[in-house]
């Protein structure tokens, strides 16, 4: 190593850049070359103010209005970001997610999904895959299409309209339709649809166990819920609350009816399967952003 | 969509991000040399790296991901901004020269350049750095004030890592001799002849002769 050489070594050897052999090479000429090692150390001087002064007076903390400002800024890119991606399932999806933005930040749970749903598919009346059938011919025909056994529940005053495989989000369900004649105090006809979905697993929180009920008013219906043998009722119904009641207790009052015991066989029609029908756009909007 | 994945992503950038504001914070005020800039450059900076989070690398080193963002939108964005700063800088050159006030000069005689480094006020070397040039003052505040390595620094900048020791040689000449000048100025040490023009540095040559 010469002297012309120590230039472009200098600031790699201070820098700690250079390999070892560099920079014992370094070492033994600056050893030996007094003009070299008093600029080398010139130059370590100059290189200890320059970082000694970059880093004790260069080093700011960053005010801490700052800190906050970027905390809330990564919460309004995320909102941004959802938005964005709502937007991409339909026009509906972002005029939910606008109308209503407190949802967009506490987004509803599960549980309030499949209230939705519930009452979406109950709104849809399709075609039953069984009718005219008793509550036994029901559960017979549910017993090869599901994984579950399925009890039908006797709703007092209630006829059966029919029944479809049908399913509440990601669970499958047995979807038994009922209607309530007019009477003298109630002229109207009265629809009720029930949702029975598989619950071994204990996934669905916050459903109390028959026979206590939650009845909660969902887009207009009532919806009464409950838990029975690993299985979560869903009962949406155009009446309103203390009626719904009223029926539930008549119901658990009620002694058991045997369901097997039947005296005379009634003819039951059961129409071929039908496909499900893909979902309908308004069903991914809200809750398909929670898939996954 | 996935609100899981969107959830932990802000939590991973909150906790690998936001360690790293202070050293961010430091480096955009030296580059835009005032506070309110400095903020909206950390802004500018910390939403963009929030944008193109999934681009990151996990594991890989992501202060100097974070001070590639920082550059770089310093560049695009404020780098105009500043330049239409610099006229009043002259002012601001003239406080250096109060700060820098007449000392004791005894121990002079033993080495001038040391003693005059030693009585340096911090305060002096960093307005020092803030007039560089912006390429060596970029390359001076990754090297000196945040220690990355030549590699990083290369990285950073997207340049070669010969250019990184070239720019970070000619600026922290052009340091020297501001600070020199501005001594002499003082009285502090006598007036030296300018230098020879310096030698390009170029490591990769001297390795190549070596290796050759």
């Amino acid at each position: 190593m010469t002297c012309r050489d120590l230039d472009p070594l200098i600031y790699p050897y201070l820098d700690g850049e250079l390999d070892e052999t560099e920079r014992d090479r370094l070492d033994a000429h600056t050893a030996e070359c007094p003009p070299c090692r008093s600029r080398l150390s010139r130059e370590a001087a100059f290189q200890g103010t320059l970082r000694r002064s970059a880093q004790v007076r260069g080093r700011t903390p960053a005010p801490e209005a700052l800190r906050e400002l970027l905390r809330s800024g990564i919460r309004r890119e995320q909102r941004r970001v959802q938005m964005l991606s709502w937007a991409r399932w339909g026009t509906a999806a972002l005029l939910a997610a606008a109308t209503s933005a407190t949802w967009v930040v506490t987004r509803p749970g599960h549980r309030e999904q499949l209230l939705e749903e519930a009452t979406l598919r109950f709104q849809r009346r399709l075609p039953f895959e069984v009718t005219q059938a008793s509550h036994a011919d029901v559960e017979q025909w549910f017993d090869d299409k599901l994984s579950y056994r399925v009890p039908v529940p006797r709703l007092p005053g209630a006829n059966i309209l029919g029944a479809r495989l049908s399913n509440v989000r990601e669970h499958d369900a047995a979807y038994i339709a009922y209607e309530v004649p007019p009477s003298a105090i109630e002229p109207r006809e009265r629809r009720m649809g029930l949702f029975v979905l598989d619950d071994s697993a204990g996934e669905i929180p916050a459903i109390r166990t028959w026979p206590e009920v939650s009845v909660r008013p969902v887009r207009g219906f009532t919806v009464a819920s409950w838990r029975s043998g690993g299985l979560v009722y869903e009962l949406v119904a155009d009446v309103d609350e203390p009626e719904l009641r009223r029926m539930l207790a008549e119901m658990n009052s009620a002694p058991a009816v045997p369901t097997q015991v039947r005296e005379t066989p009634v003819p039951v029609r059961v129409r071929p399967m039908l496909p499900i029908p893909p979902r309908s756009p308004a069903f991914e909007l809200q809750p398909a952003v929670l898939q996954n | 969509m996935d609100f899981r994945h969107t959830h932990r992503t802000k939590q991973d950038f909150e906790a690998l991000v936001l360690t790293h504001l202070d050293p961010l914070y430091s480096a955009a005020l030296r580059l835009t040399k005032n506070e309110r800039d400095a903020e909206d450059l950390v802004q500018d900076t910390c939403m963009r790296a929030y944008r193109f989070f999934d681009k990151f690398e996990r594991g890989t080193n992501i202060k100097a991901w974070l001070f590639k963002i920082l550059t770089n939108t310093f560049i695009n964005r404020y780098r105009r901004k500043v330049k239409e700063r610099t006229v009043t800088e002259g002012a601001e050159r003239e406080a250096v020269h109060e700060a820098f006030i007449s000392r004791d000069a005894s121990d002079y005689a033993a080495n001038p350049e040391q003693y005059m480094f030693d009585r340096l006020l911090s305060d002096d070397v960093l307005r020092a750095i803030d007039a560089l040039p912006i390429d060596f003052r970029l390359v001076v505040i990754l090297a000196d004030l945040q220690e990355f390595s030549y590699k990083e620094i290369a990285e950073i900048l997207e340049v070669p890592v010969g250019t990184v020791m070239s720019r970070l040689f000619r600026g922290r000449k052009a340091l020297q001799r501001a600070l020199r000048d501005y001594a002499a100025g003082q009285g502090v040490v006598p007036a030296r002849p300018p230098e020879a023009p310096e030698a390009p540095v170029d490591l990769e040559a001297y390795r190549r002769r070596k290796a050759g």
